[in-house]
């Protein structure tokens, strides 16, 4: 069995009496697009920045490509790429300025030409001032300077935030190519789509904990929709619920139902009591998480 | 290195010329103004009033006594104001900007980031005083005054202003890496400065005070400053390098302690496990 390229054991860290992340238990295989996921304030950006030796940890262990991250953090950091979710640049400086200093610093593989190639594909001009640049742009230089350098790991905290889809897409493509090559991607977000596109497994942090892992084809099997409907006639309280329909709420002439399978026969017993209008509400991935988990007999630590 | 060094210099440059400009212009007024002083002026004894003698100011009689009580006795007190603002900006203000954490994950130590931003504002310091010296040797030169005093002498003695840079800077950067926040760390700098140049001046004044003066950074410089007529005073030079030398130790040593990004202070950031 090869070694995993993350992997924390009781990872815990505090600040004073205030918890980060609490006996965090994660593994990440070689290869693999991890999908990292939960709500703000979770715990996430911190175990990232434990990873990077950014933040020190309180109790337990982090370790990248089987070396500590704290004491062997430079020779980590050498193979690691990474885009922070509050990417901030030097606005007094050109993009390729700060592209410069990182493709020397960084060390690794220097190549130009995919430099190149990425600034095009992510439609990036690096010679402008960075203080010119909007909030995406920013964020493209912050993603050159990430995967220029072919690393072994990138870890990318939302990395398509603040971009127009049509740039997420491309996006999306790098981390399949990196992942075609064999490199590994742990890849934070909130956006359970692009999560879906393309992570082999994701892991879900709720309170500094690693609440659930799982493959993403299970995650997609588990997928929740919450509908609002106006009826012109109300139908009886519970009359519509079913195997995997559940009514949740009742105001005025709406209904909300939550749907987790069989839509189809929820919308063919719907019309028969006239409906008016159909609201499908965007649900949020810790919802679809923890309706999954509690399906499935509670919450699985990693 | 060399690369990250290029880039701290870089990225000061704006700060580091607009420095340079501002203390160039008062280097120059000083000195322009001297053959413009009123004879009423000249002629005050500052020794009969004492508030003037006890911060520094001798007669304004001869220009070496006119400069030496006002442009390089207020020099210090800007040039340390310089290496407080830019010495706090290279750690606190960086992470609170956030530029910080880009840095930190790059394959560099901890160590090796605050010697590298030690030795970028060393440098740039020594390029701001470097064209101040030139700038106030210059308009000296263009007023062909009747002094003993050299255009040398002028220049070098403004280039013993860097080991006051140096002093502050350190102070700053220690700060930065210590206390929580970048507002914090200035602020204190900025006590720590203003403690140093002016209790030194009360010192002058109030003789309870004297016990003091050896923990004040601008007490030693007093003794440097005269180098404009006199010899240069290397032990003083030597326990304010030493000075900044130990404030840049403790920065090495709160920096590879501290948690990037989140700003606790030093009793809140985690003990390191294993």
């Amino acid at each position: 069995m090869s070694q995993p390229i993350i992997e924390t054991n009781d990872l815990s860290v505090y600040y004073g009496r205030q918890r980060g992340i609490h006996a965090l238990n994660m593994t990440v295989e070689p290869g693999e697009v991890y999908g990292f996921l939960g709500p703000n304030g979770a715990g996430k950006t911190t175990t990232l920045r434990v990873l990077l030796d950014i933040i020190r940890p309180t109790a337990g262990r982090a370790a990248v490509f089987g070396l500590d991250c704290h004491r062997d953090g430079v020779a980590i950091r050498r193979r690691v790429g990474y885009i922070p979710g509050e990417l901030m640049l030097y606005t007094q400086l050109r993009a390729e300025e700060y592209l410069d200093m990182v493709t020397r610093v960084g060390g690794g593989q220097s190549d130009p030409d995919y430099r190149r190639r990425l600034c095009a594909l992510l439609d990036l001009d690096p010679r402008r001032p960075m203080h010119t640049y909007s909030r995406g742009n920013k964020q493209k230089v912050g993603l050159v300077a990430a995967f220029m350098r072919r690393p072994d790991l990138l870890i990318l905290d939302e990395p398509t935030s603040g971009l127009d889809p049509l740039i997420q897409q491309n996006v999306l493509d790098l981390v399949r190519e990196a992942r075609a090559d064999g490199r590994t991607v742990l890849f934070s977000s909130h956006v359970l789509p692009e999560v879906q596109a393309v992570c082999d497994r994701v892991g879900i942090i709720r309170d500094g904990q690693i609440v659930a892992t799982e493959k993403v084809e299970q995650l997609l099997k588990s997928r929740l929709q919450r509908l609002h409907i106006r009826f012109a006639q109300m139908p009886p309280a519970g009359a519509l619920d079913g195997d995997g329909v559940t009514e949740l709420d009742r105001v005025g002439d709406s209904v909300t139902f939550e749907v987790r399978a069989n839509l189809n026969r929820l919308l063919a017993q719907a019309v028969a009591y006239d409906v008016l209008e159909l609201d499908n509400e965007q649900v949020t991935l810790e919802e679809i998480f923890m309706t999954y988990y509690s399906r499935n007999g509670g919450a699985r630590h990693d | 290195m060399i690369d990250l060094l290029r880039h701290e210099l870089r990225v000061r440059r704006g700060s580091f010329i607009g420095w340079a400009l501002g203390l160039a212009f008062f280097c120059s007024i000083y000195t322009l103004i001297y053959p413009n002083l009123p004879a009423e002026v000249r002629e005050i004894d500052p020794r009969a009033l004492a508030l003037l003698e006890s911060i520094g100011i001798q007669t304004f009689a001869t220009f070496e006594g006119f400069i030496l009580g006002t442009l390089f006795n207020f020099l210090p007190l800007l040039v340390g104001l310089f290496g407080v603002v830019v010495g706090a900006g290279a750690l606190g203000g960086e992470e609170d900007d956030g530029t910080l954490e880009l840095l930190a994950a790059l394959p560099i130590s901890r160590v090796q980031l605050v010697l590298v931003k030690t030795l970028a504002l060393a440098i740039g310091a020594a390029l701001v005083i470097l064209f101040d010296g030139l700038v106030a040797a210059g308009v000296f030169s263009l007023l062909g005054l009747d002094t003993p005093v050299t255009a040398l002498d002028m220049f070098l003695t403004v280039q013993s202003m860097w080991v006051m840079a140096f002093v502050f800077l350190a102070i700053g950067l220690f700060l930065g890496a210590y206390l929580p926040n970048h507002g914090m760390a200035l602020g204190v700098a900025l006590a720590a400065l203003f403690t140093s140049f002016f209790g030194d001046n009360l010192a002058g004044m109030a003789p309870v005070l004297e016990p003091l003066q050896p923990f004040l950074p601008h007490y030693h410089y007093e003794s440097v400053i005269h180098m404009l007529t006199g010899d240069v005073a290397w032990r003083e030079i030597g326990i304010l390098v030493a000075i900044g030398v130990g404030f840049v130790f403790l920065a090495v040593l709160s920096f590879r302690r501290r948690n990037l990004t989140v700003g606790a202070w030093p009793w809140q950031r985690p003990r390191m496990a294993g």
